[in-house]
């Protein structure tokens, strides 16, 4: 069960980050904070990082350093008009992904 | 708490900058951009920073470090989830081809244990041991093989044990472990007797040291083979 729930987090993560970072840039160890704060969203810091990262890449999310009070320079994210569009289609097929598998479970139990 | 710039002193600095190389390492092998790279090692030096903040507002201790770089993940939870699978079919494909061996250790010590018992032999049936020449030659020679294989014995156990069962021998090692310390404590017993005379009990009590022996290495036997399993390859076909 425990590798289901795994997998099926896995799925959502980018959704989720995306979300996050919608109407605020936030750091990488924000977002995990932020997340974990949402029962049910744990992640961890080593699918996050990377994620970001890959975003960044392909500039669904801008990157700006600021320097930090405690360390090195952190990196703020925020989502790009390419993001958002992307991450509406996100929403989109979740709403239907959603809306399908609550079909398919009332359907089971009337 | 209000979050102040860290100063690491060099040896803090080297074991953050030791798990950022490593963590480092594993993306390259994963072939990770180097763009993508950076980013991910930056945040988790940052993560690290804000956590060794957050723990002390002094200057973070060699403790407070190592409970920090604890609480990550590990370096290779960062790969792509593609590297981590190969990873672990390929850790798997190495077992299958491994077999279980004998511990060569054990295997020696024993057998280093019964030429020292017949190195003892010969000495009692030349009669070495009752000059002077051949109690200095030979005692020092049958004391440094009893204690060879004594901690042969002791060192394969622990080994065939953390092998998780990719070594056996187990009988071998307690074999040459026992050998001597129950040679030694029984042969002070038999002097002790002797000197109290006791012919009537002389008999009994020899019985009595045979079944104590007996007890006692079958209850150490099953102590070190508790929960120890030989290792079984996965049947695949291949050798």
């Amino acid at each position: 069960m425990q590798q289901w729930i795994t997998q099926f987090r896995k799925g959502l993560v980018e959704l989720c980050v995306m979300a996050t970072l919608q109407k605020n840039e936030a750091y990488g160890y924000q977002i995990v904070e932020q997340l974990r704060n949402i029962g049910g969203l744990e992640v961890t810091e080593s699918t996050v990082y990377p994620l970001l990262a890959r975003l960044a890449r392909e500039q669904h999310l801008r990157v700006r350093t600021v320097p930090s009070p405690t360390g090195p320079p952190r990196r703020y994210y925020r989502v790009t008009e390419a993001g958002e569009r992307h991450l509406q289609e996100m929403i989109a097929h979740w709403r239907q992904i959603q809306g399908s598998v609550n079909q398919l479970l009332e359907g089971e139990g009337s | 708490m209000m979050m102040t710039r860290l100063e690491l002193d060099a040896p803090l600095r080297t074991l953050i900058d030791g798990r950022l190389d490593t963590i480092e390492r594993v993306l390259l092998q994963a072939e990770v951009s180097r763009a993508e790279r950076v980013s991910i090692v930056e945040e988790v030096e940052n993560q690290i920073h804000e956590l060794l903040s957050r723990r002390t507002s002094g200057e973070p201790t060699r403790a407070d470090v190592l409970a920090v770089l604890a609480s990550l993940d590990p370096p290779e939870a960062y790969a792509p989830e593609g590297y981590r699978e190969r990873l672990v079919e390929q850790h798997r494909v190495e077992n299958r081809r491994r077999l279980p061996q004998p511990s060569m250790l054990a295997v020696g010590s024993a057998a280093g244990g019964v030429l020292t018992l017949l190195l003892l032999a010969l000495g009692f049936a030349l009669n070495g041991f009752e000059s002077e020449a051949g109690l200095l030659l030979m005692s020092p020679l049958i004391l440094l093989g009893a204690g060879l294989v004594t901690a042969g014995g002791i060192v394969s156990i622990l080994r065939i044990r953390r092998s998780e069962g990719w070594l056996f021998g187990l009988p071998a090692a307690l074999f040459a472990a026992l050998l001597f310390p129950l040679l030694g404590a029984n042969c002070l017993l038999v002097i002790g007797l002797m000197l109290l005379d006791e012919l009537g009990l002389y008999g009994v009590v020899l019985l009595s040291f045979a079944a104590a022996n007996i007890y006692l290495t079958y209850h150490i036997w099953r102590g070190i083979s508790f929960g120890y399993q030989r290792a079984t390859p996965a049947a695949d076909g291949a050798s």
